[in-house]
């Protein structure tokens, strides 16, 4: 007992350190008033939280994220559904292949990717050049609005979402389904009361990660959206990095933990419905 | 007339995950000054103009050196702690897994905000232990989970075979745990090397004018300049991505290896 | 403890070489230097900084590039405790806060500072004027005709996603409210600048990006945009170099003059290499290399300039007739406000 505690010890410390210690300190610094300048006035008071559930401004902030939140997930779900299940109905030998070619985006770095977008989506980019070329004379604009910044989302979060899919197929099973096709059911029929149910729990994962990924995503809104776009998390940044005004991004972030909360709790029932 | 369509949906939708991923390939040799397509010609000309910029040079090989730093320190860091908890079952031990794995799960933004803001007071910003700190924040998880899989494919009774013939506890983990488990190590190593590598929302309120890492820099340099330089540092970062993904796969599978 | 003659003779000789070895300190290391990104990175670079590395064998300049005044203020003010900027270049509203937050040093003890012109210094700001340029608008002569004479243009619907404006904190944005409040009869901008904010909350449709990269320039010349707005300087250089796809306008109602602020950071380790290296940018060589190579006007009254690089700059007559009355200062205490404005009543307008 001694020795695993000496051998938990150091993991422990380090996790205190830099995530307990600060999270804590994030959430009580909430409690403080900003000074003009990025001084922090004495606490505990509730005047930042006070202006903050007010202002109709940060309310609009907090229901306009998730919405571009939730339209970013299904739009990953219906992306990469029928990968998914395309790599899991491959014969072993594809489907490791299809699977690191699926998967390995994940480990490209998020800059890399938004920047692959801006060269395609830009106005002198791929997409507008071929729209050009079949006689489009002014391509739909795919740049500094939400459109831009939603697509580029759907594709950096498609291997997660991928890689849930997968594992919530474990359960699938290629005689079932064949053997209700044998019983005369369309293949759309089979896909919704067949396919569909057994790979809920798949789903499920997959839709809060690329939920909760969404409203924390910050690098693809601040080059693609045209300064447009502002989400929770872009909130965050600005308000921390150059206003400097601590306790408001502090609450912000306490806010977005509160959505990340309600998002859980969502998965945890709508789990439980489906397991029933 | 329908597989044809399912053929083409699918075919699709890999070249949209694709897409992005493999067009700066191309757009890295071009000869232009800003990003047009297509090119007007192709040349090295961003890759020379690579090499020549100090600050993404520099950028790289801190991250290179972070990477590395976070690497050691996430094996020697985890280890201990998968074994503890792959095989002991003790009170508090699922409390003790989720605090321990959450910082995977809560927005980076979040923390990110949270470090930055105690990182100030103790002048940690812009140094590098506040970096390996920062890292290790998000990388600790992945070691964990990594290596207490690795932990339990152990095949079992090797270790308590050993000991019954007498081997002290470190030398049996010297000697039989370690070699099992090297395929673990390796891939904890690969998988926390680009986390590290690739780690950008923490680094950006981290880091200082005097030490920035790469993802950052490359952040700084779309947001200040939009040409074809950084095509070139993505089309670099895609091979290295590769070649380690094929060292993941050759060492445990990529798919088990991130399986969370 | 005793010494034997040698130490001490030796320590006597440090005691008194102190001075000269001090001097010589300060002439050597590596001072960060925080100040704007792009086209204006390039140019200072090659004007001040590479000239100014030659000059000084010891001294390396490391050029940290900032997308706005308000980020540099924003690393500043995050590394209170332990700065990594030494010297930072940014204007002069953002270097009033700065001064205020007890961020920046006094250098008025620099050699330099006597041949400067007197309105370089800012009183209750910290550190001198290192460049002067004036606010501009920015347009595509070969697609915008008649070429626009009122700021009032870039409420004309036919400009519908063809205009590209840097939105607040970035010091464009705070002067393109200005401009709006002053064009359109908002009165005193010290008392409001509701009328302003509301005219550009109108035209955002206008608006195709309000975080144009690489910047509002190269909008222009790429064809992207059709109008923008910038500062003289930069707008001068591109139009230069575009063959006519750009061109620079100062509209009927006025315009407003710019300084940046060249400052040295409290605390900061490199303070010796970098009082040499602000007195060298502030200098007749390099003041009169960078007005040359990119059209900001000299802060050096002794810098002898080419009259035709001189005709670009801020500081003709007719430019300076021009010049809305405006207090920086007074700017400083509202541009916050604005920024926050901004944010919630344009920028996620469409």
């Amino acid at each position: 007992m001694r020795l695993s505690a000496l051998l938990l010890g150091p993991v422990l410390l380090v996790n205190l350190l830099t995530f307990l210690a600060p999270v804590l300190n994030l959430a009580s610094l909430s409690f403080n008033e900003a000074r003009p300048g990025g001084g922090i006035g004495p606490g505990p008071t509730l005047a930042t939280w006070a202006d903050l559930l007010a202002d109709p401004y940060y309310l609009e902030l907090v229901t306009s994220s998730v919405g571009v939140a939730a339209m970013v997930t299904v739009g990953t779900l219906l992306a990469g559904y029928p990968l998914a299940l395309f790599i899991h109905r491959a014969s072993a030998r594809w489907r490791n292949l299809l699977m690191v070619a699926c998967i390995s985006p994940l480990l490209v770095s998020a800059v890399v990717r938004t920047y692959g977008w801006m060269v395609i989506l830009g106005d002198n980019g791929i997409v507008a050049a071929a729209l050009r070329w079949l006689g489009m004379a002014k391509p739909p604009r795919m740049v500094f609005n939400l459109t831009g910044v939603a697509i580029a989302l759907v594709e950096i979060l498609m291997p997660t979402m991928i890689l849930c899919l997968l594992a919530g197929f474990g359960r699938l099973n290629v005689a079932l389904e064949e053997a209700a096709a044998s019983l005369g059911a369309p293949p759309w029929r089979v896909l919704l009361r067949v396919v569909l149910p057994l790979s809920m729990p798949g789903v499920l994962l997959g839709c809060l990660l690329a939920f909760v990924l969404t409203v924390s995503s910050f690098i693809t809104p601040k080059l693609l959206g045209g300064g447009r776009v502002i989400l929770l998390a872009t909130e965050i940044y600005d308000q921390a990095i150059v206003t400097l005004n601590w306790p408001v991004a502090a609450a912000l972030s306490v806010l977005s933990l509160a959505v990340f909360g309600a998002a859980l709790l969502l998965y945890g029932r709508i789990l439980r419905i489906v397991e029933a | 007339m329908k597989r044809a369509l399912h053929g083409v949906v699918i075919a699709a939708l890999f070249l949209f995950l694709l897409a992005p991923v493999l067009l700066v390939l191309p757009m890295s040799f071009s000869a232009d000054r800003y990003l047009v397509w297509p090119p007007s010609g192709f040349s090295l000309r961003w890759y020379v103009a690579l090499a020549q910029d100090a600050g993404l040079m520099a950028a790289a090989r801190n991250s290179f050196v972070l990477a590395l730093l976070v690497c050691a320190a996430t094996v020697v860091l985890a280890m201990p702690a998968a074994l503890v908890l792959a095989r002991q079952r003790f009170r508090g031990r699922e409390a003790l897994l989720a605090v321990l794995t959450a910082p995977l799960l809560l927005p980076t933004i979040v923390l990110a905000l949270a470090l930055l803001i105690i990182f100030v007071g103790y002048g940690l910003i812009g140094s590098w232990p506040g970096l390996l700190l920062a890292h290790l924040l998000v990388a600790l998880p992945y070691g964990i989970r990594v290596l207490m899989t690795s932990v339990s494919t152990l095949p079992a009774g090797v270790e308590e075979a050993a000991s019954s013939l007498g081997a002290a506890p470190w030398s049996v983990f010297q000697r039989v745990t370690l070699p099992l488990m090297l395929p673990g190590v390796a891939a904890t190593g690969a998988i926390v090397f680009l986390v590290s590598f690739d780690e950008v929302v923490i680094s950006l309120f981290v880091v200082g004018p005097q030490l920035t890492t790469l993802p950052v820099a490359m952040f700084r340099y779309v947001e200040s300049r939009t040409d074809p330089l950084v095509a070139a540092v993505s089309a670099l970062l895609v091979l290295l991505t590769l070649a380690i993904v094929l060292i993941l796969e050759r060492a445990v599978g990529l798919t088990r290896a991130l399986g969370r | 403890m005793r010494l034997s003659p040698l130490p001490r003779r030796a320590l006597l000789g440090t005691a008194l070489a102190t001075p000269f070895i001090q001097r010589a300190r300060a002439e050597e290391g590596t001072l960060t230097f925080g100040a704007y990104s792009g086209i204006f990175e390039d140019n200072y670079r090659a004007a001040v900084v590479e000239p100014f590395m030659k000059a000084n064998p010891g001294i390396k300049v490391v050029y940290y590039p900032m997308g706005s005044s308000a980020q540099t203020l924003g690393v500043l003010r995050a590394q209170k405790a332990a700065p990594q900027l030494d010297a930072v270049l940014f204007d002069v509203s953002v270097a009033k806060g700065a001064t205020d937050d007890g961020l920046l040093e006094d250098i008025s003890d620099l050699p330099v500072m006597k041949e400067l012109f007197p309105s370089a210094f800012t009183k209750g700001v910290s550190g001198v004027a290192g460049t002067f340029d004036n606010y501009v608008m920015l347009y595509a002569p070969d697609k915008v005709k008649p070429a626009p004479t009122s700021w009032k243009a870039f409420w004309d619907p036919q400009f519908k996603d063809q205009i590209a404006i840097t939105a607040p904190p970035d010091i464009v944005g705070i002067s393109f409210t200005l401009m709006a409040n002053k064009a359109w009869g908002g009165g005193d901008y010290r008392k409001s600048v509701e009328t302003g904010l509301a005219k550009i909350a109108e035209m955002a449709p206008n608006v195709l990006s309000w975080n144009p990269t690489p910047d509002p320039y190269t909008f222009i010349t790429q064809g992207q945009a059709k109008m923008a707005v910038g500062w003289n300087a930069r707008g001068q250089i591109y139009s230069a170099a575009s063959g006519g796809k750009l061109a620079v306008a100062i509209p009927s109602e006025g315009s407003l003059f710019q300084i940046n602020n060249m400052c040295l950071v409290k605390g900061a380790k490199n303070t010796g290499p970098a009082k040499t290296f602000i007195n060298y940018a502030l200098g007749t060589e390099a003041q009169k290399a960078f007005t040359e190579r990119m059209f900001y006007a000299p802060v050096n009254a002794k810098a002898q300039i080419s009259a035709e690089a001189l005709g670009r700059t801020a500081a003709t007559p007719e430019r300076m007739a021009n010049m809305l009355d405006v207090d920086w200062l007074e700017i400083a205490r509202i541009r916050d406000g604005i920024s926050e404005q901004w944010r919630r009543r344009i920028l996620t307008k469409r």
